[in-house]
């Protein structure tokens, strides 16, 4: 089991290796970077700006149920929705479902390729398959995630003070002091360093995985599936390490 | 000319292909024939280098590609158009994208040639007013001619094709059989099928091989199969009662 796991990690790494080459014709390149800008960035803003909204709503609330004291100062809401928001919810939580989005997607794309010899179409043409196919994935969702990431916090934000005020348990300006209470612009930096190794993994991971199919449809879902579950388990893992060294 | 000496391939211990040695000769349809799972698709992918072999040598034009490098092989494969079994065109392109593939990768043309010559090829398989559809709108043998305008576009010596028969219908198949006997001999190309398909054989096929399990077992013309000896051969080529019909005339003939 353990020998099959580190097996795998190889596999992954030499996968990995595999997408550092020159590539053929840069424009070419530019032109996928484009699209996989549109799918993975355009494509994902609805799903992270609804989720972002109603989680920044449901935390202004709970955060409010849960101050029963009237020694704890009111701009305390407005202080843990952002930290909440900033720190873990639109990093890693954003990262965890675009995993999900984006992940089980990009597996099903490149099995689906891979089953239907199109990578072999690629290949025989002298194109390095790995390089034009997963490269501009990597690239486009270095660039995307991090924007999304200040997209959900902005919105989160803006849920927050929204339903704060619609049910009153929070005014305006107590929402907004609390926004600014101690704020350290490190965290933002923190968190954009841990997009952007998430942005690696919920895509490398899913391409691995999509390269790996041998067989038909069925094998497409399992890759599908395990891309998902393993991009997760590793996003996790990842925050651990980087949450213990860079902060 | 493209000649293979010795070749053997194996898969996790099981071996595929026996010493195989072949010639397969320029501006002549090419066949490789064999029952599923003789290890014809292993042949022909390991000719086009999909596939490293474990033994053996195979020259295109007296270059070897097994002690090639793969920047040396990649100008190689620029002289390759491959027709795979299920068509392999790119989902996401419209069937200009597609043909317009290798132009954008490989040539240095402007957009107005690169378009001109996708219409050329698309006109030359007989494809009228589809360039702006996708994959999943075509019929199988339109995928199947996209996918040889998308091999011949930038006019390769050396053409493959993996079955490209399958899941065609006779009449279908045999359009697909002509266009590239036509464009073998238009372009005097070294065109290797691998098929199963008889009927394609005995249209086309100038030049056979047959394996059976991983072995060349027989080699020669369309035109003397029908007489040959070989055990392994007449089981395959004489398992439908058509073919037997076909062969007891011939013989009565005789």
């Amino acid at each position: 089991m353990q020998m099959k796991a580190l097996n795998r990690i190889g596999e992954y790494i030499l996968f990995m290796g595999r997408m550092f080459t020159k590539p053929e014709k840069k424009r070419v390149y530019l032109r996928e970077l484009v699209n996989e800008l549109e799918k993975l960035g355009l494509n994902s803003i609805v799903l992270v700006v609804i989720i972002s909204f109603f989680i920044g709503v449901v935390l202004t609330l709970q955060t409010a149920y849960n101050m029963s004291s009237p020694l704890l100062p009111r701009y305390l809401i407005g202080y843990l929705t952002r930290e909440t928001l900033l720190l873990e919810f639109s990093s890693t939580i954003v990262s965890l479902i675009l995993a999900g989005k984006i992940g089980s997607n990009i597996a099903s794309e490149i099995g689906s390729m891979k089953i239907t010899e199109q990578i072999e179409a690629l290949e025989v043409m002298g194109i390095n398959s790995v390089s034009y196919l997963v490269g501009p994935k990597i690239a486009a969702a270095l660039i995307v995630n991090p924007i999304l990431y200040i997209f959900s916090v902005f919105i989160g934000i803006i849920g927050g003070i929204l339903s704060g005020i619609a049910t009153g348990v929070v005014n305006y300006d107590d929402y907004i002091h609390g926004l600014h209470f101690s704020f350290n612009p490190y965290y933002v930096t923190y968190s954009i360093i841990k997009t952007l190794f998430f942005a690696v993994i919920f895509t490398s991971i899913p391409a691995f995985y999509g390269y790996s199919v041998q067989g038909g449809a069925l094998e497409v879902g399992k890759a599908s599936t395990k891309a998902v579950v393993d991009s997760s388990i590793a996003i996790l893992l990842i925050n651990v390490i980087l949450t213990k060294i860079l902060l | 000319m493209i000649r293979a000496e010795g070749v053997c391939k194996s898969f996790d211990k099981k071996q595929v292909l026996f010493d195989i040695d072949a010639v397969f000769e320029p501006g002549k349809v090419n066949m490789i024939i064999g029952k599923s799972g003789s290890g014809k698709t292993v042949l022909l992918k390991s000719l086009i280098g999909l596939h490293t072999i474990d033994a053996g040598k195979i020259f295109y034009d007296d270059r070897d590609i097994t002690v090639m490098d793969s920047k040396q092989l990649k100008e190689i494969r620029k002289e390759l158009g491959v027709v795979f079994q299920g068509g392999a065109l790119f989902d996401s392109l419209s069937v200009m994208e597609n043909v317009k593939f290798p132009l954008n990768l490989f040539s240095m043309m402007t957009e107005k040639e690169k378009v001109e010559r996708v219409l050329f090829c698309l006109n030359r398989v007989n494809l009228e007013n589809v360039e702006n559809l996708y994959p999943a709108e075509l019929s199988g043998g339109m995928k199947k001619r996209v996918a040889i305008a998308r091999a011949i576009v930038l006019q390769p010596k050396y053409l493959f094709c993996d079955e490209p028969n399958s899941g065609l219908d006779p009449l279908t198949s045999i359009v697909i059989d002509n266009l590239l006997s036509e464009i073998t001999h238009e372009y005097n190309m070294t065109t290797v099928i691998n098929t199963h398909d008889m009927n394609s054989v005995f249209e086309i096929g100038e030049k056979v091989l047959f394996i059976h399990e991983g072995h060349k077992e027989w080699e020669g013309s369309n035109e003397n199969i029908m007489y040959s000896d070989n055990q392994a051969l007449n089981e395959f080529l004489f398992s439908s009662k058509l073919n037997k019909l076909v062969r007891e005339k011939l013989r009565r003939k005789c």
